[in-house]
């Protein structure tokens, strides 16, 4: 009696059914098949690797498990084919104790699997004979025939919900504050935080799950602000807030570079000239050039005044990065003219300092690696 | 086991997700591939079945790059069905990270339990012990009313405090996050020397040098050359080639190699329940070609491709030769592996947040 597959929680879909009939002229042509071979068996098993019909039971072999094996065996020979442009492979499989196993596609519906032991040179060909001949072909229509069960466990599908950009944003931003603090501070995830946050993104999920954006989004802040509690870490509430420092310092820095060097005359023109330029490209970001001045970039009156117009930090820090960036760029380039390529690369040094001083900062609005992409692109001899 | 090349700056892990039957599995898997980038994964490969569920194994390579080197992490799932037990266990052989996969509903608690104990009964059976594994816990099927409370199921199934996540792996919530996780994890795992010591054999790094690339091409272009061969191909049998020679026509080597891998380790786990003993070879004949698998040592493999011509007694000479030099070889690389993965510590730590990071978010 073969081995029937199932129980709790598994499908009992098989490849095929075979009728009365058919299961007789299965059988009479597996036994054809290893007549007068000695101490050989044939097994038909469907591709999944359920055993249809066995000829010549052999004796302690864990049938079941040969007969998955034989399929997972198949199914990437199969794949093996495909990825190397043939149709079909056979597989024969020679063993040291003079045992072949021969497994041979049937109706691209089932395998059939001979095992033979015996040394005799001439055994596959001998098989192989009597597969090609009126035994094969009597086996192969028999399985061909057989019908096809009805479906029972449809295939997963996929189906992610639509959520909001700005919240998409704010979830990955979470997941990289979290995975950047367990590499940098590996010893401050207590089994206590690691407890906090299994329930915090349980949470996040039943609410993302029931489409509670607004819920969502609250407890992604609500973690992000607990998280760096846990961690003794700034919690800036707006990511305004962080931009406005990271930027005013770098340009504080890069300001007093140009003084030592450029007259407040000279100076002035410079920025005017800047925001001519760049509040075409960022016309939401630099409203007014009274931000730009000899004493440097107003930053938070730049943010102030953009952000007066959206009331959304989020949606506005990534234009306010780019804008920042390009004004940055600019000063880089006159730092090049002024002082060199070696006065510019010192800049540049000096601002990636600045801003791996507020990485931790930028990383939970998800800026960390925005921040400063684009300065490197300078071509050095501009 | 991870396998570092020094020369093409590469480095392989194999991740596993494993868990009972229709646990959401290859569903996750399914997730990764429809949402990352393609130049962040390879082809995802599902056997062909006519059930519609996993029969051996599902496969998704997940490609990142950092400071210059390619990692690649090669994703399988395990076939949850207990029928399917004796292929099981070939998918985890050689694993650096392992996804224990929860189906929440309370109806299923029982066979969750199941799985995790057969889990650690194939670990042991391999020489590897389940505690010295990077693993992380994904709860999927969150937002079922059956679900069991996540307290509960901490209780049940996570007495070691791994990292766990809840997850709708239909919906692809947290399974990037687990999944970013255990890359992270797998990658670190090779910066920690006691760690690997303590691998079982089947799970040690191999880092395979400049010189060794150079040696084992020149191993299987002899082969190639003596054995009237079109292309040769060394695999291991976890994660995959490790050098190749010859015409190859195949142009994904990470599939073809994961492929070799897993029919090879199928097809010698068959012999073994047949007869108790190993095999010379496997044969796989088709039209147009001749593919011959045969071992090297208790890892890796041969594979020779002809196309039916070649002088089956001038091969037979060949191939023994090559398996004696190439075995030889791999000594060698075993046993100077951990000293080369030292130099490698500080480089790892450094980017193991980098190379999960430069994924596509997903």
């Amino acid at each position: 009696m073969p081995p029937t597959p199932g129980g709790p929680g598994t499908d009992t879909n098989v490849a095929f059914v075979l009728t009365q009939t058919q299961r007789m002229q299965v059988a009479r042509a597996l036994d054809g098949i290893v007549e007068g071979l000695p101490q050989s068996s044939s097994v038909l098993i469907d591709r999944a690797g359920r055993i249809v019909e066995i000829a010549r039971k052999p004796f302690g072999v864990n049938l079941p498990a040969i007969s998955a094996l034989a399929a997972g065996c198949f199914a990437t020979t199969h794949e093996l084919a495909a990825a190397m442009g043939e149709d079909e492979y056979s597989l024969l499989f020679q063993h040291e104790n003079d045992q072949q196993v021969y497994i041979w596609p049937v109706a691209n519906r089932a395998l059939l699997v001979v095992l033979l032991k015996s040394a005799q040179a001439n055994l596959v060909e001998s098989l192989e004979g009597r597969l090609n001949g009126t035994v094969g072909s009597d086996l192969v229509r028999a399985v061909k025939e057989a019908q096809e069960p009805p479906k029972t466990v449809p295939p997963p599908k996929i189906a992610p919900p639509e959520i909001p950009q700005e919240l998409r944003h704010r979830t990955r931003a979470l997941t990289a504050l979290i995975m950047d603090l367990q590499t940098k501070r590996p010893e401050e995830f207590t089994r206590e935080v690691n407890t906090g946050l299994l329930q915090a993104r349980e949470a996040l999920v039943q609410a993302l799950s029931k489409r509670d954006w607004r819920k969502a989004w609250e407890l992604c802040e609500g973690t992000r602000q607990w998280l760096l509690m846990q961690m003794h870490l700034s919690q800036a509430q707006d990511v305004g807030e962080v931009l406005i420092r990271v930027y005013r310092e770098i340009f504080g820095y890069m300001n007093q570079t140009l003084r030592a060097s450029a007259s407040p005359d000279r100076l002035r023109i410079i920025y005017q000239s800047f925001f001519r330029f760049l509040s075409r490209q960022f016309p939401r970001v630099l409203t007014s050039d009274r931000f730009l001045s000899p004493d440097g970039v107003d930053v938070q009156g730049l943010w102030e005044g953009a952000h007066a117009a959206t009331h959304d930090s989020v949606q506005l820090s990534t234009e306010f990065v780019k804008a920042m960036d390009a004004l940055v760029r600019e000063l880089l380039r006159v730092i090049y003219l002024i002082k060199g390529n070696e006065g510019r690369e010192e800049a540049v040094k000096q601002a990636t300092e600045i801003l791996k001083k507020y990485h931790l900062e930028l990383l939970p609005f998800g800026l960390d690696s925005a921040v400063g992409r684009d300065w490197t692109l300078i071509p050095s001899q501009n | 086991m991870a396998i570092l090349h020094e020369a093409t700056k590469e480095v392989i892990c194999k991740v596993v997700y494993h868990g009972t039957g229709m646990c959401g599995k290859t569903t996750s898997l399914m997730y990764l591939n429809h949402h990352l980038p393609p130049s962040q994964r390879g082809k995802f490969i599902s056997l062909e079945t006519p059930t519609e569920r996993t029969l051996y194994f599902d496969f998704l390579p997940v490609i990142t790059e950092a400071r210059g080197y390619k990692f690649r992490y090669l994703c399988f799932t395990t076939p949850g069905q207990d029928y399917y037990e004796a292929s099981r266990k070939l998918v985890l052989k050689g694993v650096d990270g392992l996804v224990y996969v929860i189906d929440s509903q309370r109806e299923r608690m029982h066979e969750n339990m199941t799985a995790l104990s057969l889990l650690e009964k194939n670990l042991n059976e391999m020489g590897q012990r389940p505690d010295l594994l990077p693993t992380v816990i994904q709860y999927n099927k969150r937002d079922l009313p059956s679900a069991i409370p996540l307290d509960e199921a901490e209780k049940k199934f996570n007495s070691k405090h791994l990292l766990s996540f809840p997850a709708v792996a239909r919906t692809g919530q947290g399974v990037y996050e687990t999944f970013l996780t255990i890359a992270k994890m797998a990658l670190t795992k090779l910066t920690s020397a006691d760690g690997e010591s303590r691998m079982g054999d089947l799970f040690k790094t191999t880092v395979i040098a400049q010189e060794d690339a150079t040696r084992f091409r020149t191993q299987l272009a002899k082969l190639n050359e003596e054995g009237g061969l079109t292309g040769s191909m060394l695999v291991d049998e976890s994660s995959g080639l490790l050098s190749s020679q010859g015409e190859i026509p195949a142009k994904d080597f990470e599939t073809l190699g994961a492929l070799l891998a897993c029919n090879f380790t199928a097809a010698q786990e068959l012999a073994y329940n047949m007869s108790g003993q190993g095999f010379t070879g496997i044969v796989q004949k088709s039209a147009k070609r001749t593919l011959m698998a045969t071992r090297v040592d208790k890892r890796r493999f041969l594979v020779c491709l002809h196309d039916g011509r070649a002088d089956p007694r001038r091969l037979k000479d060949a191939v023994l030769y090559a398996r004696g030099t190439i075995s030889a070889a791999l000594l060698q690389v075993d046993q100077m592996s951990p000293s080369r993965l030292a130099r490698f510590g500080e480089l790892f730590t450094s980017v193991s947040r980098l190379a999960v990071a430069g994924m596509g978010a997903v």
